[in-house]
């Protein structure tokens, strides 16, 4: 397993992956490769990305048994802590990461896409730490239902370009930002957010938030005794899931489930759920799966959950789901607001709406696995979500 | 011997090119035939014909809004290649060529998607975000029907990648003379020159200039650095709501710059 899931530095995961961009941009992203590359192994810029994720991050995150909904559904269950992080979501592991990558490469801009706003304060962040000027590209869709993370953005000395095209979600907030790319490459870093995207960035993204899963698996050794029967995680893009799921993919016994976006349901026009229901498709720069029509258009996806609203999903996890190593269900937008509930009264943590979807799946699982361990990414916290999660409640009853 | 030597003709006989992009299906099918039609009239030496696509990645604002009209008034791949048909029956001589994004040649399966390229009359297909890499996904295709795969060269195109572009690449090169995407933003690149002439010395086609360009005097100072000829994208584009005779009056002045 682990020669084929090595990619060759083409970037292909099986049939999937590789560098569909246009000419403009082959240079650079060539450029990003080779520093990329250079980065990984050199231990000074690894000891560098991992002093700052401890003393600015807040890394290690914890371990968590639930207790109490362990109890009441009779699974032993445990949450990866990522919402503890510093800016409440993985996505700062990826965002730091990159940004140093730029700085060492002499770039002097850096620009983001977002669609929850986490990446895009993510980046914010690192930005301002690093003394990098930022703009953040945001679908006008996800500038009105993340209003605090655009606040956050804002603050935090960033510029959010509020992207009108298309359904006006994280999709077109790509499309923008990768326009800005191609004119201004040269100066300017793009801090893809999740493991999509040309290569490097699947690889690249998946190397920063390998250590999710690498503190996980240690963790679970130390505290449980030995790894856990089932490790979840929710897939928008893909990162926080490629993350955990990296630690544990020699595992065999180890079940990887990814948990998509159900939407209303698979079986309509409003889901997001693309391992489910995408065929092969090409678009943001790589061979992937996607969810078009006939004449390949690519559709605006639909779930409650600005985080995983993506019609796309980063090459890796289609060549996993293709090689049977992980396989991938949906969870609708009413089992995840039902999931942030429970969570929240049962064990105290408000988790973002992207983890609901994971921790709803966890719930089900839990009933054709008791007595088993079931490892959960709690992949961000969920403050950003309060309005939304009240506005959908009040609308249903 | 492909229609592209009608151009390359031309150009040997000291003259330059003009080749219009048009945006198949805008605002529909029967208006964006219309547009054809009036380029050929008016004596523009080749088409570049656009299909449609939601996102867009290499083209503007422009292209991008016009491509979702058309969408949005039912263009399907369909009638993207009969109306191909219909404007290949205007010309017999001048070359025709397909712009569309990777997806969509993916979607329709890349052998049936090259053969309908052949029946519609086309003779060259530019894939923008399909690099020399990946070109071995279609090359053979291509080959089978008949049809030359055009490749775009930009600013940041290092000598190694001019030969490998070199080796998949027929037609003509389409070159961003700037960096960024279609549009009519006036910030040339200082190294023109010195652009075309490296593109000539490392690939033996015309060299045609595309992106940001949309008046005579900008396609004047194109071909006085060595382009061999001129691509507009985004005007005709714009243009199109303005009526045909704003379009035949366009064509007219580069066609004889």
């Amino acid at each position: 397993m682990s020669q084929n899931l090595k990619n060759d530095d083409r970037g292909f995961f099986g049939e999937y992956g590789g560098t569909y961009s246009p000419e403009a941009l082959m240079p650079i992203l060539e450029e990003l490769r080779i520093a990329f590359r250079a980065a990984e192994a050199d231990p000074v810029f690894m000891e560098e990305f991992h002093v700052i994720l401890r003393d600015w991050g807040g890394r290690p995150t914890p371990l968590y048994y639930a207790g109490n909904l362990s109890r009441e559904y009779g699974a032993g269950f445990y949450f990866k802590r990522e919402d503890l992080m510093h800016g409440g979501a993985h996505k700062t592991n990826n965002a730091i990461g990159q940004v140093l990558l730029a700085k060492r490469m002499g770039k002097t801009r850096i620009i983001a896409e977002t669609g929850a706003g986490q990446h895009g304060v993510a980046t914010a962040m690192a930005c301002a730490k690093l003394g990098m000027p930022c703009v953040v590209y945001m679908g006008a869709v996800d500038v009105a239902r993340q209003a605090p993370n655009v606040d956050r953005m804002k603050l935090l000395g960033a510029e959010v370009v509020a992207v009108q095209s298309g359904g006006k979600t994280l999709k077109d907030a790509i499309n923008e930002a990768l326009r800005d790319w191609i004119a201004s490459c040269d100066t300017t870093h793009y801090v893809i957010g999740t493991a999509a995207g040309p290569h490097p960035f699947p690889t690249m993204v998946k190397l920063f938030q390998s250590i999710i899963g690498r503190e996980a698996r240690a963790q679970c050794l130390d505290q449980i005794g030995r790894l856990p029967d089932y490790a979840l995680a929710c897939v928008g893009g893909g990162s926080n899931a490629i993350g955990l799921f990296s630690g544990f993919v020699e595992d065999k016994a180890v079940h990887l489930i990814g948990i998509e976006p159900g939407g209303h349901g698979i079986d309509t026009d409003k889901h997001g759920a693309v391992l489910c229901k995408g065929t092969v498709a090409v678009l943001h720069g790589m061979r992937t799966l996607g969810l078009q029509d006939k004449d390949g258009q690519i559709f605006e996806t639909h779930s409650i959950s600005a985080g995983l609203d993506y019609p796309l999903i980063g090459p890796e996890h289609a060549y996993l789901r293709d090689a049977k190593r992980a396989s991938y269900v949906a969870v609708t937008d009413d089992e995840a607001v039902d999931a942030f509930q429970i969570f929240t009264r049962s064990e105290g943590i408000i988790p973002a709406l992207e983890s609901s979807h994971a921790i709803a799946y966890a719930l089900k699982l839990a009933q054709d696995a008791q007595g088993k361990t079931i490892l959960v990414n709690l992949s961000g916290r969920g403050d950003k979500d309060l309005a939304h999660v009240a506005e959908y409640l009040a609308e249903k009853k | 011997m492909t229609r592209y030597s009608f151009i390359t003709q031309k150009i040997k006989t000291g003259g330059h090119v003009y080749m219009p992009y048009v945006l198949l299906g805008y605002p529909d099918i029967d208006t964006s035939f219309s547009v054809a039609r009036t380029l050929i009239d008016n004596g523009a030496h080749g088409l570049e014909l656009g299909f449609p696509f939601r996102d867009p990645v290499a083209d503007g604002p422009v292209i991008e809004k016009a491509s979702n009209t058309a969408l949005d008034n039912g263009f399907t791949v369909d009638n993207g290649f009969e109306v191909i048909s219909k404007i290949r029956s205007l010309s017999l001589e001048i070359p025709l060529t397909l712009m569309l994004y990777y997806n969509m040649v993916l979607a329709r399966g890349v052998d049936k998607f090259f053969a309908d390229c052949k029946s519609s009359g086309l003779d060259g297909v530019l894939i923008p975000d399909m690099p020399p890499e990946r070109a071995d996904t279609v090359v053979e295709a291509a080959k089978e029907n008949g049809i030359e795969l055009i490749f775009i060269a930009a600013p940041t195109s290092t000598t190694d990648r001019l030969d490998l572009i070199a080796q998949y690449a027929g037609g003509f090169i389409y070159v961003v003379t700037r960096m960024g995407i279609t549009g009519s933003v006036e910030s040339y690149s200082d190294k023109l020159t010195e652009l075309f002439a490296a593109i000539k010395s490392h690939i033996d086609l015309p060299v045609i200039a595309g992106f940001g360009i949309s008046t005579p005097e900008q396609a004047r100072k194109m071909i006085k650095a060595g382009a061999d000829g001129i691509i507009t994208g985004s005007k005709i584009v714009e243009m199109t709501p303005q009526g045909l005779d704003v379009i035949a009056h366009h064509t007219r002045e580069m066609v004889s710059l």
